[in-house]
């Protein structure tokens, strides 16, 4: 089932300065070195590199990205929960997020690669130089900053050994001293490591890759800096309970986030899932003075403050699910209790005074994990509207015969889709933004995390529906940047597993285009 | 056929031997035809620093020194040793003067592809006969993950390596390239056939099968042994 989306006119806005998100496949930590006249340290340039053929084994076609552009995202399934921790990183039975050194489908693979001439450094050996033809440099860790350190997260960069042990080059566990070095880096060196994370949030990790030249060449030491931005996203969930934070959006309408107390992160109703496991979940009110070291799907204080100016109410507009929905108020918390397990949504609104908000939609799974299979999805929304079970099987069919189908409705869950009402006004709408065409949407990678989950989110365009349709490329590497990928188009300063994306097409005319939507099975 | 080469006592073929370096061993379409070769990326062959080769998977002596002897841990059943005995590992992470070895598809265009590359392990001959062969992938907290044992029957067919794959002794390879760690059980001279398989959209089924030849060097005091048995070390160059 195919949805077609034509593209509308509108006034150009900016173009995003923002970093490209990379969340999945082959990428180096490059560092090149080539003799510069003058200044020694001129002669060093750091990137993130991908190969156009897929090969880093060989010098051609490769990319390179300044470090500014783009940002490394740990995919869902990155995040594992050891029971017995390494001894010097993380803890036994709490979440790490470890970007393996191993090709894991549907994660970013992340080497460290080193290009320049042969005999161009001295070796090293302890703290002595002397001239060699085999000579080399080094790499040692500077700082790690950002909302995941802040948070007191660590990280680490280490290498598993054939026989199992962990040898880190990189730790910030023990706090950042000389023994944080990756040493020898040598000529045309294409290393992977597990690079590991222990909480969720923003990393920018700033190495010094250092060495020095043979006397032929000057002899003189030289080094730079490089500065990797890392992006560990949150769940996407709260179980049990969860805080209401109210405050004052755009205009000074009264607005709402939901607050993960623990993670000390704001998120936007519609990117996160509140997990009632006991049939039960409550939400208080957060304190005004809550500290908040991330947004998530919200923008930025400018646009949105918290806290707002107070008494702002919150009132249930409707409720929909399989079952019966009750909220009472015991100490302060609102106890929402669920008749039935399943998937609900209750419209909300804020009001203030005399204003109101936009209406919002809180997501309940009731006894349901947050991924959920297509199975369970469907066999909430028949209960739901007392279909007979097994009438929205099929995730190819289109039940409400609204052009999209069961599956896709699925994958899209989070713009408010119902497969048996016609709803595809839902869908977003593109847009023409300074020479490219845009298309943001909302992918949950717990449902189609690029690798192994059955149901695959598939786009493609076309210009004026008679030339071929051309796939999006799924990460930025599988084209050259003026091909159709998908990026991150985040709201705030941090991200979660239900991800705002957007599609680009750098080559459409501001005339008309067309995007398609299909949802694949899996192998 | 008298050896060009001896290493360390060892009688070698008359094939190159790969002492150090990044070593590709991946799949290419020659034709209409799957062939599997050796793509020396960066490394020293026959003492001489090469860069960006290609030849036959079955030219080259990939060398496996005697520093690369290590005593097995617990859980190393797999590679036919038990714990505390010796295997020769060749590292699935780079280490300078140290062959490094990656399994690669991705010379292929994935598009032309309906079916992901798998290699998958042929038959594998020891120097005494009975040694084991092993390949797996080290775990991000340690442990491992077997994909080719050449003798452990939890490896053999209808078991399964953890790949989502029925046949165990394959390893997955999605057009890319991975380097993995290259287990042997006794020094000597292995021969050990690689297959690789996948279905082109327009050629259908194909395959491709060589023997990878590798040269694991013992320990000085044994070198003497060894080289009286030389000559049965030769192979027959293929």
């Amino acid at each position: 089932m195919r949805l077609l989306l034509p593209f509308l006119f509108l006034p150009c806005l900016t173009i995003s300065g923002q970093a490209v998100d990379l969340v999945l496949g082959h990428f180096e930590y490059q560092i090149d070195y080539a003799l510069a006249e003058g200044d020694a340290d001129e002669g060093w340039k750091t990137w993130v590199s991908y190969d156009l053929d897929g090969s880093f084994a060989d010098n051609e076609g490769v990319e390179r990205l300044p470090l500014d552009s783009v940002r490394l995202l740990a995919a869902p399934s990155t995040r594992i929960v050891p029971s017995t921790a390494p001894e010097n990183f993380g803890t036994s039975n709490e979440p790490l997020w470890i970007l393996s050194q191993n090709n894991v489908p549907g994660e970013l693979f992340l080497g460290w690669r080193a290009i320049y001439s042969q005999g161009l450094f001295q070796a090293k050996v302890g703290s002595v130089y002397s001239p060699s033809q085999l000579g080399s440099i080094e790499s040692s860790l500077v700082e790690v900053t950002g909302t995941g350190p802040e948070r007191g997260g660590d990280f680490a960069m280490w290498t598993t050994a054939g026989l199992g042990r962990l040898i880190f080059h990189f730790n910030t566990s023990d706090g950042i001293s000389s023994d944080d070095l990756l040493t020898p880096v040598p000529a045309g060196s294409h290393s992977h490591y597990n690079w590991g994370f222990t909480q969720p949030g923003t990393y920018s990790v700033r190495f010094r890759n250092e060495g020095r030249l043979n006397p032929q060449f000057g002899g003189s030491q030289t080094q730079s800096e490089a500065l990797l931005n890392f992006v560990v996203p949150h769940d996407g969930f709260l179980t049990g309970e969860g805080q209401w934070r109210l405050g004052d959006g755009a205009n000074e309408v009264p607005s709402v986030g939901i607050y993960d107390s623990e993670r000390q992160v704001d998120y936007a109703a519609d990117q996160v899932a509140l997990i009632a496991r006991e049939r039960q979940f409550e939400m208080s009110l957060a304190d005004a003075t809550a500290a908040s070291l991330g947004r998530v799907g919200l923008a930025s204080v400018d646009e949105i403050h918290f806290p707002g100016n107070e008494p702002i109410t919150v009132s249930l507009l409707e409720q929909f699910g399989p079952g019966d929905v009750s909220m009472s108020l015991s100490e302060n918390r609102h106890v929402f209790s669920f008749a039935a397990d399943g998937i609900y949504r209750l419209r909300f609104q804020a009001n203030q005074g005399g204003l109101v908000g936009t209406p919002f939609t809180l997501t309940f799974l009731v006894n349901l994990p947050i991924d959920y299979s297509y199975e369970d999805w469907a066999g909430s929304f028949e209960r739901t509207h007392e279909l007979e079970a097994g009438l929205l099987t099929d995730s190819l069919s289109d039940f409400d015969q609204d052009g999209l189908s069961n599956g896709l409705e699925f994958l899209l869950f989070w713009h408010g889709f119902d497969p048996v009402t016609v709803d595809a006004h839902l869908m977003p709408r593109p847009r023409f933004v300074n020479g490219r065409a845009e298309f943001e949407f909302l992918r949950d990678l717990h449902k189609d995390d690029f690798s192994s989950t059955p149901l695959e989110l598939a786009v493609s365009f076309s210009p004026d529906l008679a030339t071929p349709w051309k796939p999006w490329r799924r990460l930025f590497s599988e084209g050259a940047p003026d091909e159709f990928y998908e990026d991150g188009n985040e709201r705030g300063n941090e991200t979660s597993c239900v991800m705002r994306r957007r599609l680009v097409v750098p080559e459409a005319t501001e005339n008309f285009g067309f995007f398609r939507f299909e949802q694949r099975l899996r192998n | 056929m008298i050896p060009l080469l001896t290493v360390a006592g060892l009688g070698v073929t008359n094939a190159a031997v790969f002492s150090s370096g990044e070593l590709d061993f991946g799949v290419i379409l020659e034709g209409n035809e799957l062939e599997l070769e050796a793509h020396v990326v960066n490394g020293v062959v026959d003492g001489v620093t090469t860069i960006d080769e290609e030849v036959p998977a079955n030219s080259l002596d990939v060398l496996v020194t005697a520093d690369r002897e290590f005593a097995a841990p617990a859980g190393f059943g797999a590679a036919g040793v038990a714990t505390g005995e010796s295997i020769w590992i060749l590292p699935q992470s780079e280490a300078v003067g140290v062959p490094f070895v990656a399994l690669a598809s991705e010379e292929l265009t994935s598009g032309d592809w309906s079916t992901v590359i798998t290699f998958s392990l042929g038959s594998v001959t020891s120097p005494s006969g009975t040694g084991t062969f092993s390949m797996w992938e080290a775990g991000s907290l340690g442990g491992q993950d077997f994909h080719f044992s050449s003798t452990d029957g939890a490896l053999t067919i209808g078991a399964t390596d953890g790949d989502a794959n029925t046949n165990p002794n394959d390893y997955i390879s999605n057009f890319g390239h991975n380097h993995v760690n290259w287990g042997f059980s006794e020094p000597g001279v292995w021969e050990v056939e690689l297959i690789a398989t996948g279905t082109h959209n327009t050629l259908g089924a194909l395959e491709a099968r060589d023997t990878l030849n590798f040269v694991v060097v013992p320990e000085p005091s044994s070198v003497a042994l060894l080289s009286l048995a030389g000559l049965g070390l030769l192979r027959r160059r293929r």
